[in-house]
């Protein structure tokens, strides 16, 4: 029983599924009352049930691409070639960025005015016309139609909905992942035994040819360290892949490369040292390895070796792949990378078309695996054999390989996810597979693994995603000591949702650098395993790096800190992420001023709550009314004092009533408040002050009238009583606090002389308007007018004519609003009632020309005879006439 | 996003097969060829070996080369035929095949099937350019991809010759130039379609998301609610979208059947999940051969099928689930029950059906149906060797009774030995078999009453951490001395026996 413990197949070890039961081993006991499971079986069953069941804890962005971040300092050193104008098709020497302040990426191009779009050009080509003699070049730019075709439809295409821009049929598998998060060690930490530092890498820009380094730092969750201070660097070409190399765990150290492949060039980049403080990333790089040194191949991935610094390996399109070095250090002359002579070969494969390659290190130095979509080949490239281990060119394909250790991969094909692992002989051998039903056709799959280390194993969860949609499927393997392999024997499938953007572009998972959390995560009782997962991920069409916390502990079960936490994780952490200390001192006060607000709220609450059946609150409703009373009488006094002066510094004289009384909240029945409002506004009618209609105003709260502060009270507890067991108090004030704030008080009779100075300062049809405006007297009679004629129309039959009377009178531009309702309604039912009257050939003649349906499209048909058209000519006009006033009236209110 | 399971064709889908692996068919005769000059020169590009390949680019060359391709594979596949006769025969001779008269009527069936397969490749000559290209590759059967270690069949030397630019180019030129005209007579989509597949591109979207048929969203859209149902743990919606789903007609239940399983198995009624399998069992196994020159493209294998030299994985399932389910049951019962007789009546059962398929051809060629056999005898030993443990208080096994039952319990211990050794003589199969030896000892021991529970609780308790390099003997040669051991024991019970056998025990020990 040398590999695993588990019996299985010799070459496929155990192949598992949803419901599928793999080889299990008997373990016979002598109790049967020991807990200790009898069966050793492929899939784990020691752990619980819900131990996959993963939510969302906290969720931050962790930076954004679209943002240029500013960055202090010159980082870079200058390359030796000055003239970068002349030399910047050749040799792409970086220039650093003039990072003058956060720029965002303009939205569309500008198009120079001098270009002019025509639908067609047509030249000829006759050298009859060709033209010998020196012409003035017009000014017109010449754009090819096809490509202005192209253009229309792809913007047209954009603006009707972000999914047809996600309907485009095809993806470069070469372009693998623009971000990579990783740990770093710089010569520095290595001297000082530091552990390193978190740093991300990615590629921004409008073409994603912008370089960008920054520092992670780690405070609860991860974050863009606090000056935001990323270093980018312009390559000059469209970045494809961004790779920073992990280290096997035997040699002790992190690496401090970076490497990217453009679309014309491989470099590698070292991070020679970060400043703590400003977080500044000082970056030398290697000479860029150009495409048209090594055959004009494109290299599609390449890979560090992870027991030697400088060692890595590169595959390019076809299938070729190389062994190279890198320098010790960029800084002289020799900085260029070395591919190796003898070390090399090729897996091409004339029936292979996709330009997906990758390639890996295994278990031991010299051996590496090589991929392509339908082969893994593992080489040993030192005593130069190579095997083919997978073929997969029939039911199935590779999509994606991570390596887990230095003795464990996993492998993601089109139907499963494999767990591979290094046998004695340290050849790959297959240990556990996951059947995981997703779509076979799906192209775009990869995968990412997070370890999860607990006391007596380590969880291998796997996150497969896919750029088709954003579901993550989850599965986690658990791996004893002993290195034997099981499976949790399900999956669970998370979803990422963000807006319109569809489909996972990719998934970075961090390994933990300290092995402390471990006893933190380690079992609470006997069946309550907590599983903590970080990933960041950044999704298709979107900017933005996202850094997400999974747990599957329960939701009553969260601690104060990762409440804390997904509390935090708004848009104001985003916002404050950038504030210094002092305004985060600042900040912190204010929060501790609103918590102190809110607890004194609370307590103001309870005690009332326990008041509540006392009787003294007749007594403090009573000495309310009095102490308003006496406000209100103040108040009005002093503005009869002040009276002249506000005239003639044309100030307003009215009032909050919320500023008149202190300790106006303390009662708790409304009804007994609404009566108090109702007798302190009746007293005050009297002695012609006017209050604002309150109720009114309360409409626009509920979007329907409200007749009693009690109902609007009762609705707002309909809505809110869900939510807090206290919903009852807290509308109380919440309702009092509205009534208070909203009610105001004045003296139209303070007002008069101050309206009549200025209506005397208007000119002439100012005055006019105004006088109009106020003029309510012929309404009403108009009105009348109306319901006159309504009764008049019943006993007539000359119904267009009176209609047409009427219009003709009403011609006074004295129509309010409320009248042309009614006004459309009458005609409505004069419509009818026409088409119903059928003894006069006047209303048969009206009927032709009415629509049966009782829709007001007669305005458009042109009637034959004159009679008619004179009909539909005045109700035209008068719909019309009543629409243009519906527009003036308004516009005044 | 799911595996729908269904079959998805269409005529769009198959224009763009027949447009790829034509493609690619001619591509890899091209590198055939252009490899086989290189590798004849095999030395560096002169001016005649250019001069060479330049005809290659000829229109009225290519006509030819073209025959030659056709005669070349037709010429194979005879070769291939030829071989595969001699194979059989040779087989036959040594005894392997189970029986003339089938091997007969089989490799009939298998010639008519090439026959038909070959004459349609004759009638429309380039339109069955997809079975070429499967022609050339061997079909797993048991899993997805063909999965072999690195072992020195296997190993090779690095493929140095390197794919250059100019070498690739003059390649793909002619290939390209080759699909031209089909190109002309297919849909803008399919021509965009290669265009983009020719220049390394994938496509992002799969044929389930291009399906506009009503019933064909009905089912993805109810494969995809099934999946997510069952890995939320909602058994009850889970079990009715199941229902819903095998209910139409077009749906595969082989490629769904463990959702099945998983959700039966959650649900209130236990054993509905068994008779599930069984009926799969009865319904789906198939006994023919697996053939390599049909295009399995609509029911992939793995996981889906068996054959004649596959075990389908629902029966394997099948069988691991009622030979644990059967020990569960046994577990909370006490030895003496009448509970415990039933349970124990179904284990025999189970034995019983096991040991009849074993005699038909799927199973008595796999080792991990005999592996299940063996764990079966393994787990009826520690039942009836248990009775011996508890008898301990009792008394009450003396005599006869004590005679018959030692000699069952020494009858499953034989038979456990000997079907794990069946199984590694079939091969391929890994067996922790220093381990079951170690508890078929302990069973012996208890027979006698001298059980070494704490041994044996270490045993089992660091068995994952067991050392690895100590695991030397092979499980044959302890078989060999065991039968001996065995034989003394059925004719002798003596207590020195006992204790030369407790004493190999702990050598054992000791030696770990």
């Amino acid at each position: 029983m040398s590999e695993g413990q588990l019996p299985g197949s010799h070459v496929l070890g155990s192949q598992l599924g949803v419901g599928v039961q793999s080889a299990s081993l008997y373990r016979p006991q002598e109790n049967y009352s020991t807990k200790k499971a009898q069966w050793l079986r492929s899939v784990d069953d020691t752990l619980p049930e819900g131990a996959l069941n993963l939510h969302v804890v906290a969720k931050n962005v962790l930076c954004d691409t679209a943002i240029r971040y500013i960055s202090d300092d010159k980082i870079l050193q200058e390359s030796d070639n000055d003239d970068d104008l002349i030399a910047s098709d050749l040799d792409e020497n970086m220039d650093d960025l003039q990072n003058t302040s956060i720029v965002v990426n303009p939205v569309a191009p500008a198009v120079p005015k001098h270009v002019h779009f025509f639908k067609k050009v047509d030249i000829d080509n006759d050298p009859m016309f060709s033209v010998n003699c020196y012409v003035p070049v017009p000014l017109q730019d010449y754009i090819p139609s096809d490509l202005l075709h192209n253009l229309k439809g792809s913007s047209q295409e954009g603006a009707s909905s972000s999914k047809s821009r996600q309907d485009t049929p095809f993806w470069d598998p070469t372009v693998a992942n623009r971000l990579e998060i990783e740990h770093i060690q710089t010569a520095s930490d290595l001297r000082n035994y530091r552990d390193g530092t978190e740093v991300i890498a990615y590629a921004s820009g409008k073409t994603n040819s912008l370089l960008n380094v920054g520092v992670l730092t780690r405070q609860d969750t991860l974050h863009l360290n606090r000056h935001n201070n990323v270093t980018s660097i312009e390559l000059h070409s469209p970045i494809r892949s961004i790779k920073i190399p992990r280290t096997s765990e035997s040699i002790g150290r992190r690496s401090n490369l970076v490497g990217v492949i453009t679309e014309n060039s491989f470099q590698i980049f070292r991070i020679e040292s970060i400043h703590s403080k400003s977080c500044d990333v000082v970056i030398t790089s290697s000479e860029p390895l150009y495409f048209v040194e090594v055959d004009d191949m494109q290299i599609v991935d390449f890979a560090f070796n992870p027991w030697d610094l400088q060692q890595f390996a590169t595959i390019d399109v076809r299938g070729n792949w190389n062994i190279g070095m890198i320098p010790k250090n960029f800084n002289n002359n020799k900085r260029k990378l070395q591919l190796i002579d003898n070390l090399h070969g090729t897996i091409f494969d004339p029936e292979e078309l996709s330009s997906w390659k990758k390639i890996e290190w295994f278990s031991q130095f010299q051996r590496i695996l090589v991929f392509d979509r339908s082969k893994m080949i593992e080489i040993d490239f030192i005593n130069g054999w190579q095997a083919e281990v997978v073929q997969a060119k029939t039911w199935s394909n590779i999509r994606d390989y991570k390596r887990v250790d230095d003795e464990n991969g996993i492998l993601l094909t089109s139907r499963e996810i494999i767990i591979m692992g290094a046998s004695e002989a340290n050849d790959a051998v297959r240990r556990i597979s996951w059947k995981h039903d997703l779509d076979p056709d799906d192209t775009t799959l990869k995968v990412a693994i997070q370890k999860v280390k607990m006391l007596d194993r380590l969880l291998l969860v796997a996150f497969v995603y896919s750029m088709r949609h954003n579901h993550i499927y989850v599965h986690a393997f658990s791996r004893k000591k002993s290195n034997l392999f099981q499976s949790l024997g399900y999956s669970t499938v998370l979803e990422i949702s963000n807006g319109a953007s569809t489909g996972i572009e990719v998934i970075l998972t961090l390994d933990e650098i300290n092995g402390e959390e471990q006893g933190e995560r380690e079992d609470n009782g006997d069946n309550n395993v907590r599983v903590v997962v970080n990933f960041s991920i950044k999704l298709r069409n979107s900017s933005k790096i996202y850094y997400y916390t999974l747990s599957n502990a329960q939701t009553s079960k969260f601690n104060e800190q990762e409440k804390f936490v997904a509390g935090d994780c708004n848009e104001w952490t985003l916002l404050f992420n950038n504030a210094d200390s002092r305004e985060m001192e600042s900040i912190g006060a204010l929060i501790s001023q609103i918590k102190m607000k809110e607890s004194e709220h609370i307590s103001r609450i309870q005690s009332l709550v326990e008041d509540e059946n006392s009787h003294g609150e007749d007594k403090y409703l009573q000495d309310l009314g009095y102490r308003l009373s006496m406000a209100t009488n103040e108040l009005l006094e002093s503005w009869e004092r002040t009276r002249d002066e506000n005239i003639r510094s044309g100030s307003m004289s009215y009032s909050k009533l919320e500023n008149l009384v202190e300790d106006s909240n303390s009662f708790t029945s409304i009804p007994e408040f609404v009566s108090l409002l109702d007798q302190f506004f009746r007293y005050y009618k009297d002695q012609d002050v006017a209050f604002l209609e309150f109720k009114k105003l309360l409409r626009f709260f509920l979007h329907e009238d409200v007749p009693d502060l009690d109902i609007f009270y009762n609705k707002l507890l309909q809505c809110w009583v869900l939510v807090s067991p206290q919903a009852g108090l807290l509308t109380k004030e919440i309702v009092k606090d509205i009534v208070w704030s909203l009610i105001r008080l004045e003296e139209p009779s303070l007002f008069e002389p101050i309206q009549k100075e200025i209506t005397q300062s208007l000119s002439k049809p100012y005055q006019d308007i105004i006088d109009s405006w106020d003029m309510d007297a012929p309404e009403e009679e108009d009105e009348s007018n109306e319901f006159n004629f309504n009764s008049q129309f019943s006993s007539t039959p000359f119904n267009g004519r009176s209609q047409f009377n009427l219009n003709s009178q009403s011609q006074i531009p004295t129509i309010k609003s409320s009248q042309n309702n009614g006004l459309t309604r009458r005609k409505r039912i004069l419509k009818t009632q026409t088409q119903k009257v059928a003894s006069t050939s006047q209303s048969t003649q009206n009927l032709s020309i009415l629509p049966d349906s009782m829709t007001p499209a007669f305005t458009l048909m042109q009637p034959p005879s004159s009679q008619i058209s004179f009909v539909s000519d005045s109700q035209t006009r008068s719909s019309q006439r009543a629409r243009k006033k519906k527009k003036r009236i308004r516009g005044f209110g | 996003m799911f595996e729908v399971p269904i079959t998805l064709t269409n005529k769009k889908f198959a224009q763009r097969r027949k447009l790829k692996y034509q493609y690619i068919n001619h591509l890899s005769r091209r590198f055939d060829k252009v490899a086989k000059t290189t590798n004849t020169t095999d030395s560096l590009p002169t001016p005649e070996n250019s001069a060479v390949e330049n005809n290659d680019d000829d229109y009225d060359y290519d006509e030819d080369e073209e025959q030659i391709d056709e005669a070349d594979v037709y010429r194979r596949s005879i070769l291939q035929q030829t071989k595969r006769r001699r194979e059989r025969h040779w087989k036959s001779v040594v005894g392997e095949l189970y029986s003339s008269t089938e091997t007969e009527s089989d490799s009939q069936q298998e010639e008519i099937q090439e026959n038909d397969g070959r004459e349609t490749g004759r009638k429309n000559g380039d339109t069955d350019e997809e079975r070429k290209f499967w022609k050339k590759h061997e079909k797993p059967e048991r899993s997805f991809e063909i999965w072999q270690t690195a072992s020195l069949q296997n190993k090779g030397p690095i493929n140095r010759r390197k794919m250059t630019y100019h070498k690739f180019q003059k390649i793909q030129k002619n290939s390209l130039r080759k699909v031209q005209i089909p190109l002309l007579h297919c849909t803008k989509e399919n021509r965009l379609y290669f265009r983009s597949l020719s220049k390394g591109l994938e496509p992002l979207q799969t044929p389930t998301s291009t399906i506009r048929n009503y019933q064909t969203r009905h089912i993805i859209t109810l494969t995809n609610l099934l999946h997510i149902n069952v890995s939320r743990h909602n058994w009850s919606l889970a079990y009715r979208i199941f229902a819903t789903l095998i209910r139409i007609p077009e749906v595969q239940m082989k490629s769904i059947w463990g959702f099945g399983v998983k959700i039966l198995d959650n649900l209130p009624d236990s054993s509905s999940s068994l008779d599930f399998l069984q009926w799969m069992c009865q319904i789906y196994s198939s006994k023919a051969r697996f053939v390599q020159n049909i295009n399995h493209r609509s029911i992939v294998p793995p996981f889906q099928t068996g054959s004649r030299t596959h075990t389908a994985k629902f029966a394997t399932t099948y069988l691991w689930a009622s030979l644990i389910n059967c020990q569960k049951s046994i577990e909370p019962s006490t030895i003496n029950d009448k509970h415990y007789d039933m349970e124990n009546d179904r284990l025999q059962e189970l034995i019983d059906k096991i040991s009849e398929w074993v005699l038909t051809p799927p199973f008595m060629e796999d080792a991990e149906v005999w592996f299940i056999y063996a764990s079966c005898h393994l787990l009826k030993a520690d039942i009836l060797s248990r009775q011996f443990v508890n008898d301990g208080t009792k008394g009450d096994l003396i005599g006869l009774d004590r005679d018959i039952k030692i000699n069952q319990v020494i009858k499953h211990i034989h038979y456990v030995k000997v079907f794990l050794q069946t199984c590694l003589d079939k091969g391929g199969f890994t067996i922790p078999n220093r381990l079951i030896e170690i508890q078929l000892k302990n069973f012996e021991l208890r027979l006698y009453g001298e059980t070494q529970d704490v041994q044996e609780r270490e045993i089992v308790d660091g068995y994952d951490e067991t050392d690895i390099s100590s695991v030397e003997n092979s499980f044959g040669d302890v078989y060999e001395t065991n039968a001996e051991f065995l034989d003394t024991q059925l004719m002798d019970l003596s207590p020195e026996d006992n204790e030369m056998a407790e004493n190999h025990h702990s050598d054992e020990e000791s030696s770990e």
